[in-house]
């Protein structure tokens, strides 16, 4: 790490708290009959690419990482944008429990997001990075992949991982359950395992359901196909995965993506490394292709 | 001053007021602790009361604070956004989660319109189908419903995200009022478990308090400590007594038994005659040394005492007895006599009383010395002892003895007296130088046992009277006083009659009795008294002994005098030559005795008044008398000396003496019936008088027989000269009567 990394580590740190006063809440209904999505919005340099900053799964824009990125970035001169996805709940505020009632669908998330994007359009960023964290990632990648635009210039992907049944403490009981419930158009929840709720996951079938296709395969099919620049950031010690970060990490580098690994990082890229993300993050969208 | 109170009373009251004070002080001490208790009691009943009131601001607070969480919960928008699902968040997630607290009974959620969102609850139907309060921000009451169904409502709107003024609907909570206090509040004074409400029904926060009821928590250190404090007290008190007891008994001990043993000591030594020599046994040096002192004390005044008994005895036997002879004296006779009064109420028996009486003692002393007479009274007890067998004699005079003796009948009394009589005269006196023959009167009265009892009194002066008579008589010594005569007997009430008669002048009759001047045909007149008691006419000689024991001799010769005064004022005095008056010694011997005769004064000049007297007197008194009696003589009394010659006659003082008359008694005269010798001397004797200046008067002539002696002893010329007084001329009579008696009235001498 050098000098100059630190310097401007330490002069970011000072200046945070005068930051923060720049920052601002937006909430914006995406559509209508939507809860109203609530994010945290920095205005930058117009020259610069506007920054979007997806949190993980559960997560609100004040998750640590998210918000400790948005804030240097602002520090940096980006327009920053750090949505909440309202996850159904009308300007969410914190993050939904494992046994909270999930009545959100992948597709209603893909939908919040795609909103703020256009909204960031709409503020006249022609540019804009995707910095996704965790199912954040997933999340981005299935809305980039997907999606036809311009305005996205780079995906941003950290800690990417995958929602497959075998590897990610989905059971295919409750797969089957959820299924089976559909078909009987029982829609009343229930309690599964998901990503990291075990047994405790109280969701709609739908809900349940909705975010089981974002298997492995889907992600590495997605970066496959993504014609937008993707960069992945996984930490090697990350163990938030259903499988080892180095088998998943060679898969990733066998697709179009560029894959960056910080050593020693985890999942959250807690401590050191946060800073180390911090400057590859730069160091990618200040990157020309 | 006031009865002084034992020691141990003193003790009793000590022990007492020292409980009392004890009790006292303990009392106040249990109270004052009891005092502090509540004091105590009422600063934690105090301070629960602020900690309750603290408490509900506290769980206030924070269910305003949970309330106000709660409908800024994300999953609260959503079920307002998206009530679909409510069922299943309630029943499934909402008490799994962390804003469901633990005395949260219920929580529901209520649309815009107040109405509950679809009753989703089986176990708690607390909170109202229907929100009937508008509140314009949260509110709160209590439900109460008995009997421990406190339920705490919150009801808190719900405000739109997207547009705040806007409600969405709004949350209520069942809280278990005292669950919550209990987790959320914790107490140090109030007692949680005795908390309850007083009232049931709807409580609105700002009567909560008051509809709370609350106790203090038990302080089982205070009341542990006061219980301590209490038993300490309880233990102090009795501690206290104990040891007061201790003291007490301790001091009793050292100080009360010592005094009570000094007090038994002194008790004993008071009771005890005898020497003690008592060892003794005390814890205070201080008593050992008062006991020694008081053992001391008392041995020395049993040691006084012996010798004052013996000094008293002394006195006593000097008291009651003659110095003289050894005989008892007056006094002893006088307490004998008591007794004898007391003993013959009980037990009656016969007494005789003797009065021995020497005859012309004072002759003796006056003509062989006092020794001499002294000499013959020793020598006469000497004899009385042996004849009464030395009991009850007394010497109750200067020549007067006597014998009372009990049991004795009348004829043993005589024979005792006579033999007594016989001794005296067969003494021989004459070892003494003495050349006249010693002689003794007796009068002697005897009263049997039956009349003891009631008429003891009398007897002494009726011996008095008998030894009285006894000397008047010429050849027996011995007189009984006998009342055979009931007339001339005197009786108690007879003796009352006399001495009234003497103070009140009643009853007394002046009786004249004429003496005849054998040449002249003179006639003079010797008065005497007697005293009408009764139907008795008392004669002077009986009245004289009882005038001289109760010592109105000057009472009677006044009233003697005063009569005689009334007899002169009321009498014609013509040819009545004299009147003669005999006073009693002790009247004679008054310096007033120049007044008494004054009111005679004025009749001196029809009548001569002649004072008589005995020679003795003059004897014993010689300037007295002179100086007197020639005051009297001087005025023109005259003065006669009765007796003449019968005791102490010194023929050579008689030419000195102021007399005018001497009288000798007719008994003289028959000494020369003896023999020749004593004719021869009393003729010449009667002729020796007769030739001084002096007026003779030969008293007691009775008989002609008498007349005719001293005829023979004398010429017709020494008879002219003579002067004779007696029955034969003349019984003393009321009145004066004149009579005109001559010598040929009389017998001739043969």
């Amino acid at each position: 790490m050098n000098k100059n990394l630190f310097q401007k580590l330490l002069l970011f740190s000072l200046c945070l708290f005068s930051l923060n006063s720049f920052a601002k809440t937006i909430e914006i209904k995406i559509s209508e009959g939507s809860p109203i999505a609530k994010a945290r919005y920095s205005e930058g340099n117009e020259n610069q690419p506007a920054l979007l900053f997806l949190h993980g799964y559960l997560a609100t824009h004040q998750f640590p990482l998210i918000q400790n990125l948005q804030d240097y970035f602002n520090f940096e001169g980006y327009t920053t944008l750090a949505p909440t996805l309202s996850l159904q709940v009308p300007a969410r505020d914190n993050s939904l429990n494992c046994n909270s009632l999930h009545l959100h669908t992948l597709a209603q998330d893909l939908a919040e997001i795609e909103g703020w994007v256009n909204w960031l359009k709409e503020k006249g960023h022609q540019e804009i990075v995707l910095i996704g964290h965790s199912a954040g990632s997933i999340q981005l990648l299935e809305l980039a992949a997907t999606r036809s635009g311009s305005e996205i210039k780079k995906i941003i992907l950290t800690s990417l991982l995958f929602l497959d049944p075998d590897e990610f403490n989905i059971n295919k009981l409750d797969i089957e359950k959820a299924r089976q419930k559909i078909i009987q158009n029982d829609f009343s929840p229930d309690t599964y395992s998901f990503i990291f709720c075990i047994d405790n996951y109280l969701a709609t079938p739908e809900s349940f359901l909705s975010y089981l296709p974002l298997t492995q395969q889907r992600v590495l099919d997605n970066l496959a196909n993504i014609k937008i620049p993707t960069f992945v950031i996984m930490g090697s010690k990350d163990d938030r995965l259903g499988q080892p970060v180095e088998d998943w990490i060679k898969q990733l580098n066998q697709t179009s993506g560029k894959i960056f690994v910080i050593e020693n990082a985890n999942h959250f890229f807690s401590g050191e490394h946060e800073y180390i993300l911090q400057h590859r993050l730069q160091k990618i969208i200040e990157t020309k292709d | 001053m006031k009865s002084p109170i034992q020691a141990r009373y003193y003790i009793l009251g000590l022990f007492l007021i020292a409980s009392l004070l004890l009790t006292l002080l303990g009392q106040y001490l249990y109270l004052k602790g009891d005092k502090i208790q509540q004091e105590v009691q009422q600063q934690a009943h105090e301070q629960a009361s602020n900690e309750l009131k603290k408490s509900l601001a506290h769980i206030f607070e924070l269910v305003n604070s949970e309330a106000a969480a709660l409908a800024n919960w994300d999953e609260i928008h959503l079920q307002f956004a998206q009530p679909s699902y409510y069922y299943y968040w309630h029943s499934q997630r909402l008490q799994t989660s962390d804003f469901f607290k633990p005395y949260y009974l219920e929580l529901e959620l209520y649309d815009k319109n107040r109405q509950k969102f679809s009753s989703t609850s089986e176990r708690y139907l607390d909170l109202p189908e229907k929100l009937t309060l508008q509140p314009a921000n949260i509110k709160k009451y209590i439900q109460v419903q008995p009997p421990r169904k406190e339920i705490l409502i919150v009801s808190q709107p719900v405000f739109q995200r997207a547009n705040p003024a806007e409600i969405d609907g709004y949350i209520a909570i069942a809280i278990d009022f005292f669950k919550l206090l209990e987790t959320e509040a914790g107490f140090n004074y109030l007692d949680f478990e005795k908390l309850f409400f007083n009232r049931s029904g709807i409580i609105e926060p700002q009567d909560l308090f008051s509809a709370l009821e609350f106790q203090i928590i038990p302080m089982p250190v205070n009341e542990r400590l006061w219980d301590l404090i209490a038993k300490s007290i309880f233990e102090f008190f009795f501690a206290s007594l104990i040891i007061l007891v201790l003291v007490l008994v301790v001091a009793g001990w050292i100080f009360i038994w010592p005094i009570h043993k000094l007090s038994s000591h002194l008790k004993r030594l008071t009771t005890t005659n005898t020497t003690i020599n008592s060892a003794p046994n005390y814890l205070v040096t201080e008593f050992t040394g008062l006991h020694n002192q008081l053992t001391d004390y008392h041995n020395e005044l049993l040691s006084s005492k012996a010798k004052m008994a013996e000094k008293n005895q002394q006195l006593w036997n000097l008291l009651r007895q003659d110095s003289l002879t050894g005989l008892a004296n007056i006094r002893a006779l006088e307490e004998f006599w008591q007794i004898i009064s007391e003993e013959v109420q009980e037990h009656p028996f016969d007494i005789s009383y003797l009065i021995f009486d020497c005859d012309q003692f004072s002759f003796y002393n006056k003509n062989y010395s006092h020794q001499i007479g002294d000499q013959i009274i020793i020598e006469t007890a000497g004899i009385l002892q042996k004849v009464f067998n030395s009991t009850s004699i007394y010497r109750v005079g200067i020549d007067r003895f006597v014998v009372i003796l009990t049991n004795t009948s009348l004829a043993q009394v005589e024979q005792l007296a006579n033999r007594s009589l016989q001794q005296i005269a067969s003494h021989p006196f004459e070892k003494l130088g003495i050349l006249e023959k010693v002689s003794f009167s007796i009068g002697i009265s005897h009263m049997p046992a039956k009349e003891t009892k009631n008429h003891l009194e009398v007897l002494a002066k009726q011996a008095q009277i008998a030894v009285f008579k006894a000397k008047q008589q010429i050849s027996n010594r011995l007189n009984f006083y006998q009342a055979p005569d009931e007339n001339n007997s005197i009786n108690k009430s007879q003796l009352t009659v006399i001495l009234d008669s003497i103070y009140h002048k009643d009853n007394i009759k002046l009786y004249f009795q004429p003496i005849f001047d054998l040449n002249k045909n003179h006639v003079f007149y010797k008065s005497s008294i007697k005293i009408q008691a009764e139907d008795n006419l008392v004669d002077y000689l009986d009245i004289y002994p009882i005038i001289k024991q109760h010592h109105l001799e000057e009472k009677f010769d006044s009233v003697f005098l005063e009569k005689l005064l009334e007899k002169l004022q009321t009498t014609s005095l013509d040819n009545i030559k004299a009147v003669s008056i005999k006073l009693s010694t002790k009247t004679l011997l008054q310096p007033y005795l120049i007044d008494l005769f004054e009111p005679f004064l004025g009749y001196l000049k029809q009548i001569n008044i002649i004072i008589e007297l005995k020679e003795s007197i003059i004897t014993q008194h010689p300037d007295l008398f002179t100086f007197n009696l020639n005051k009297l003589r001087r005025q023109g009394f005259l003065i006669a000396i009765e007796q003449f010659a019968e005791e102490s006659t010194n023929l050579m003082s008689l030419p000195k003496l102021p007399v005018d008359f001497i009288k000798l008694d007719q008994k003289i005269l028959q000494l020369a019936e003896d023999n020749p010798i004593n004719q021869k001397f009393i003729a010449n004797f009667l002729k020796m008088l007769l030739a001084t200046p002096v007026k003779i008067v030969v008293t007691q002539v009775e008989t002609q027989y008498q007349l005719d002696q001293i005829f023979d002893l004398l010429d017709q010329e020494e008879i002219n000269k003579l002067l004779v007084q007696g029955s034969l001329f003349g019984k003393p009579e009321p009145d004066l009567v004149i009579e005109n008696r001559t010598r040929s009235g009389c017998r001739e001498p043969s």
